[in-house]
């Protein structure tokens, strides 16, 4: 009996309804439209988390930049201010290099007159 | 020649691997060839496991959908026929399952009984193994399927069925025992 329903069932063979592979098609296609529909939310939310690190960066990256400012005037004030200390000396440099302009512009006019 | 009715004809020539490879790159005029060609086969082993033709349809075109969407999982190491025929089985069984007609009555379970051998030849045909099967309740018939027509193990049907190795044989007993009383019956209404 094994054997008989073995063999016979083999070659069962029934016709589906002509509107069957309609059905398959079109469920096919409805499930290639979900994967493109599904692959713009991940698109979308990939590009604003590339964004918002983009922003965080620059950020993080122009606060760096200040602080390094911030930094080198302070030093550059600190410098200053050890010239200050020394303003006699800077003073006393200056008002000889002015003594000095004056003498060479009354020789040249002394020379002119002569 | 235009290319719709070139990509017609060359479906139709195309061997199993080249239609493979035109429903792998979604080609809807290959696959439409590869249900053609096969929809009547699983259909038929559809209906074996399930008794309203309506219900079979649908758990072919469940399986056809499947088998276009898993395409790639396809080894090439057994014979493409026989993958599908797996995947049709499952969604049978699957569908099966989800109405809860695989559920076996606990008095079907134990296993006082003796297979008795039968030799005699029953000149079956076809048409007839359907109609008998849908006599059977759902338990008998998928087991019966299972071992006779797909040749399966005892263990691989427990696997499947989620019972255990003993009821799987005791169901295969049963449906054996039931199904020569149909047969018999069968006979003699056709001697009457």
């Amino acid at each position: 009996m094994e054997q008989e329903f073995r063999d016979q069932s083999k070659s069962i063979r029934l016709t589906p309804s002509p509107s069957s592979w309609e059905t398959i098609r079109r469920r096919l296609d409805e499930k290639k439209q979900n994967k493109k529909v599904k692959l713009y939310p991940i698109l979308a939310m990939a590009a604003s988390i590339t964004g918002v690190l983009l922003l965080v960066s620059l950020l993080f990256m122009k606060n760096n930049r200040e602080a390094a400012w911030s930094a080198t005037s302070i030093n550059n004030t600190t410098e200053f201010e050890d010239h200050a200390d020394n303003t006699d000396i800077y003073w006393q440099i200056s008002q000889l290099n002015q003594a000095y302009t004056r003498l060479n512009m009354n020789m040249s006019a002394d020379k002119k007159n002569l | 020649m235009h290319l719709k009715y070139k990509n017609i004809i060359g479906s139709l020539v195309l061997n199993t691997e080249q239609l493979l490879e035109h429903c792998l790159a979604g080609d809807r005029k290959a696959q439409q060839t590869l249900y053609e060609k096969y929809s009547p086969v699983l259909l038929g082993i559809c209906r074996r496991y399930i008794s309203q033709l309506q219900d079979a349809e649908d758990v072919l075109m469940d399986g056809f959908l499947k088998i276009f969407l898993n395409l790639n999982q396809f080894d090439h190491r057994g014979s493409f026929e026989g993958w599908m025929k797996r995947i049709m089985i499952n969604e049978a069984l699957m569908w099966l399952r989800k109405r809860k007609l695989l559920q076996i009555e606990l008095d079907e379970k134990v296993l006082p009984l003796e297979e008795v051998q039968d030799n005699r030849h029953w000149e079956l045909t076809e048409s007839d193994i359907i109609p008998v099967l849908d006599q059977l309740p759902e338990g008998y018939r998928t087991v019966f399927n299972l071992y006779v027509i797909e040749e399966y193990k005892h263990r691989e049907i427990a696997e499947l069925m989620g019972i255990s190795i003993n009821t799987s044989k005791s169901q295969l007993i049963l449906a054996k025992k039931r199904m020569k009383q149909l047969l018999e019956q069968k006979k003699q209404s056709q001697n009457d």
